[in-house]
């Protein structure tokens, strides 16, 4: 098989991290028509999003089966679909990825399912690193409320049942939000994830998150060279905030 | 006590280290009998009053049938895919093999993870990263291999199928060529597991008097450790 260096691909990923109810896939969602009204070749792929493996991974959660094994591998059957068939071929061409999570969201979920990190991490060995990856920090009250506020029923590998022991299906979500939260920072305290705070309004964070963008997006300049006659991403369309 | 836990990631957090059944693989080329096997031994063990169960790849029908569906579409790659079969086998190793086998059974594994890892591998997949992604998989007490040349195997999957599996095939799909030459990778990998594994070869697998000397001695294994 050839192996080729994912990292080297002239397209910008653009990572979002965080737990349920965070505000990562607004915030994803937002910046995602900021870069397409510019004329920037952007696209936005979410987790456990695959429409081959999602008939497939709806029959399993619907009959409980999901081992923390089961569940690991079969989101990563998902990713590696998307990866390969989605995402890769879009980085190579100079396109801007944004992914609402990414490969952390295995670590950190499986890993409190009680996996062991290092076979998680081998599981997406090779998989093109970030160029930046952004922890959406927000208590779990905030994230809670904000759930509630969707008026969403809370599913049961969702609300982490599968390894809480709890009944009660929220008080379950709060036990594996929180344990998930705990190992995001940890992430973020190791540099692997850029802590971002989740709490402020939703304008004052696009104007952040667009100033973080800025020095990723500008470095891609010289190579990109999209559809003909299309300009490339450029400083003074960047600098177009709100 | 019983037989040990063993997985091919060692110390995988199962939470029993001991089951007093008896895990049979049943591996194989595709197309080799491995099914008609695993049903002819089902089928002599409880007879002679052995409890035995016979467990496939996937935990049902309906993940089955999706599987099929994603297969003749052919755009999943090889790693999504051979995830998707491990997953799978994840499910029904949970909720099936160490179930029985703690109950006492006899398991009978139409496919163990040694023919789902050669098939990965055969595909291009890193031996390596295979091997981590099957890393929660027992290790069997037994594997039971039915004979078949490549051809053979070609011959008997052509009396089941309309064609070929496109995926069991180096190069090109339904060809008889790329059939041959994937299965000859196949059987090369299996190779060395030959050598270190328990292992025993059918050389028939519709000779009843093979299939019944073989059962005898799966029931002898079976007495050392009663449940």
């Amino acid at each position: 098989m050839t192996v080729h260096d994912h990292n080297s691909y002239q397209g910008r990923l653009i990572v979002a991290e965080g737990t349920d109810g965070s505000g990562k896939s607004t915030a994803i969602s937002l910046l995602e028509s900021w870069l397409a009204a510019q004329g920037v070749p952007v696209y936005r792929t979410a987790w456990n999003s695959s429409s081959f493996i999602k008939p497939i991974m709806r029959h399993v959660k619907k009959k409980e089966w999901l081992s923390p094994a089961a569940f690991s591998l079969l989101h990563a059957s998902d990713f590696y679909d998307r990866y390969h068939r989605l995402i890769l071929p879009r980085l190579e061409a100079g396109y801007v990825v944004l992914a609402d999570r990414w490969v952390y969201t295995a670590w950190v979920r499986d890993s409190v399912r009680g996996l062991d990190l290092s076979w998680i991490q081998s599981l997406y060995q090779d998989v093109r690193e970030p160029d930046l990856a952004i922890y959406f920090s927000a208590p779990p009250d905030i994230a809670i409320s904000r759930l509630q506020h969707a008026a969403r029923e809370l599913k049961y590998y969702e609300s982490g049942q599968d390894v809480s022991g709890l009944h009660d299906r929220w008080a379950s979500f709060l036990w594996f939000q929180e344990k998930m939260r705990q190992a995001y920072l940890a992430l973020a305290d190791q540099g692997v994830l850029q802590l971002f705070d989740a709490t402020l309004s939703i304008t004052e964070q696009q104007k952040i998150l667009r100033q973080w963008l800025q020095p990723v997006l500008e470095a891609q300049t010289a190579s990109s060279s999209f559809f003909q006659g299309s300009p490339p991403i450029s400083k003074t369309l960047l600098k177009g905030g709100l | 006590m019983g037989r040990p836990v063993r997985t091919l990631a060692p110390q995988w957090p199962y939470a029993e280290t001991y089951y007093p059944g008896i895990y049979i693989a049943i591996d194989g080329l595709d197309g080799s009998g491995r099914t008609t096997l695993a049903n002819e031994i089902h089928r002599q063990l409880q007879s002679h009053g052995y409890p035995s169960v016979v467990t496939g790849p996937f935990p049902s029908k309906k993940s089955q049938s999706q599987n099929t569906l994603n297969k003749h579409d052919r755009r999943v790659g090889p790693a999504s895919r051979h995830l998707l079969y491990a997953s799978f086998f994840a499910i029904v190793t949970q909720q099936m093999i160490l179930p029985q086998l703690r109950a006492g059974y006899i398991v009978i594994s139409d496919r163990s993870w040694i023919s789902l890892h050669a098939r990965a591998v055969a595909q291009g997949l890193s031996d390596t990263w295979v091997d981590t992604t099957m890393g929660f998989a027992l290790q069997p007490d037994l594997v039971i291999e039915p004979a078949a040349t490549p051809l053979a195997a070609a011959r008997r999957k052509l009396s089941g199928a309309d064609a070929l599996d496109p995926l069991e095939s180096v190069d090109m799909p339904e060809h008889l060529a790329g059939f041959l030459a994937f299965q000859e990778r196949i059987s090369s990998l299996l190779q060395p597991r030959r050598l270190q594994m328990p292992w025993r070869t059918v050389q028939n697998v519709s000779d009843f008097q093979e299939v019944a000397e073989l059962v005898h001695v799966i029931e002898s294994e079976s007495e050392g450790f009663p449940s």
